[in-house]
């Protein structure tokens, strides 16, 4: 019994330095990258485009309407209590504080970070990671570093739009049910939201982004030769990414209000 | 490019070891034939040759360099000057024939002018006989034709080394004849060449140096002569097995 748990926390140990290594020799690619990446430009371009942009559509719909719904409850229930302004601080509480970079990031995991593990994944099976290196291009620096840096940079952008269409859109669509004089909102949108709110939404979807990307990079890279290790793979890289950005956010709320 | 030697090179995959102390070395401008029965590792040693899968223990030199200790100059230079034909093509499915072809060519000769790159590209398929679009992807294309593409982007360099695993296996016979005159070709273009061939003609024909395995270990080496006239029982029955195969 002792030994299986020592042994179970020995592998544990192990796979959390080798993932940790996985995540720095990125990091040093990336410089890399940055500095010479000429042949890799073109995936990240078509990364940004795969995460960022063809994401834009459920990403400002859910946007509006979870902030509709908000000014909607809001709007009927705390004037009840005589706190009608409460809605503001916590309209942006929920989509620019938490909801907005939480929702933005399992939105890319379901759509990017599976197509991320499964596409390596596949490369892996195929022998098209060591066709790769059999041409002399590094798979870390071409295949990991794009991925890497458009998930990340996409999932800032994609919490700016959900930021965007959360407080503004919504506020148009509230209009049909509970009219609210459009400067009233503005300005007191804009006198609760604050410089911390913001850095702690960047700082979230910044980490998101890291997490989502390294994670699915990683299960797809762990693929070793059977097509059927695909979606065992993609299973592990979902259930990981989940529960690293939740604990992820847990932590940046907790250095936050400590 | 120098003469490879692989010097104790162990490879253990769950638990079973793949290559065992494997010690051979492959003369610069001859051509190599691992041979062998099916599962004993000539393709994993292959690819450890041309350092595409890691290994547990062992070291590869390139002359007297390392290949794992080489600074990435000297790897990139290597690299250009090596290329991988695999068994079952590996083309990059999300590229199309064109793009699988452009890629080598960009990476190591980034300042070659449009109109050259493209003739460049043009020649090689013709050579190979692939006379569909380039515009093609791997998925549109038909297994010989694949092959012949894997072959163009191996050729596009020039390379002096060449790795071939099985390239004329599932082909049809028409395709598996282009194949191997190709492979003629390049015998006889004094490139280097380090093969898994299971087509008993064609190691006849072209094999300079014999390496027989069995169960990850090096049986035997030395020219096809020794080899076929070997007292070995071990090479003698690896022999006879790929003569009646054929």
């Amino acid at each position: 019994m002792l030994g299986k748990l020592g042994r179970w926390l020995i592998n544990h140990i192990k796979a959390l330095l080798y993932g940790l290594g996985f995540f720095f020799q990125i990091i040093k690619a990336t410089f890399g990258f940055i500095k010479n990446g000429r042949v890799g430009r073109k995936v990240l371009t078509m990364q940004i485009l795969f995460t960022g942009v063809q994401a834009l559509n459920n990403i400002s719909l859910i946007a509006v309407a979870l902030g509709a719904v908000i000014i909607i409850q809001g709007v009927g229930i705390l004037p009840q209590f005589g706190q009608g302004d409460l809605i503001y601080p916590i309209l942006i509480t929920i989509i620019t504080r938490e909801l907005g970079p939480m929702l933005c990031a399992f939105i890319i995991i379901a759509r990017s970070g599976t197509a991320i593990t499964t596409e390596i994944g596949s490369n892996v099976v195929n022998h098209e990671i060591e066709a790769y290196i059999a041409t002399g291009v590094n798979p870390l620096s071409y295949i990991a570093v794009p991925r890497f840096i458009g998930v990340t940079l996409s999932l800032l952008l994609l919490n700016f739009y959900f930021n965007f269409f959360g407080l503004i859109g919504s506020y148009f669509i509230t209009q049909f049910i509970y009219p609210i004089q459009a400067a009233e909102y503005f300005h007191k949108i804009l006198y609760n939201l604050h410089l911390d709110d913001i850095v702690s939404s960047i700082i979230k979807s910044l980490v998101f982004g890291v997490i989502i990307s390294v994670v699915s990079i990683y299960y797809g890279f762990q693929v070793e030769q059977s097509s059927t290790e695909i979606p065992q793979m993609t299973i592990k890289a979902v259930g990981t990414a989940f529960v690293l950005c939740i604990l992820a956010d847990a932590l940046i709320v907790l250095i936050y209000y400590t | 490019m120098h003469n490879i030697y692989l010097n104790n090179i162990t490879l253990i995959k769950n638990e079973r070891k793949i290559l065992s102390e494997v010690n051979v070395h492959f003369p610069k401008g001859k051509t190599s034939v691992i041979i062998g029965p099916s599962g004993c590792g000539k393709s994993t040693l292959l690819k450890v040759a041309a350092a595409l899968i890691p290994i547990d223990s062992g070291n590869i030199f390139v002359g007297d360099k390392n290949l794992f200790k080489m600074s990435p100059v000297d790897l990139l230079e290597f690299r250009k000057n090596s290329s991988f034909v695999f068994q079952d093509a590996a083309l990059w499915a999300n590229k199309s024939v064109y793009q699988n072809m452009s890629l080598p060519l960009k990476l190591h000769y980034p300042n070659m002018e449009n109109d050259i790159h493209d003739n460049k590209i043009l020649e090689m398929l013709r050579l190979v006989g692939y006379t569909d679009s380039i515009n093609l992807i791997p998925a549109a294309l038909s297994n010989g034709e694949r092959k012949m593409v894997s072959l163009a982007r191996a050729l596009i360099n020039s390379p002096e080394l060449i790795y071939m695993d099985n390239p004329l296996v599932l082909v049809d016979p028409s395709v598996a004849k282009k194949i191997k005159k190709l492979i003629m070709d390049i015998h006889n273009s004094n490139a280097t060449i380090i093969a898994n061939f299971s087509s008993p003609e064609l190691i006849k024909k072209i094999a300079d140096f014999l390496i027989v395995m069995k169960d990850g270990k090096i049986v035997e080496t030395g020219d096809i002569e020794s080899i076929l006239n070997s007292k070995n029982p071990n090479t003698a029955i690896i022999i006879s097995s790929l003569i009646n195969h054929s």
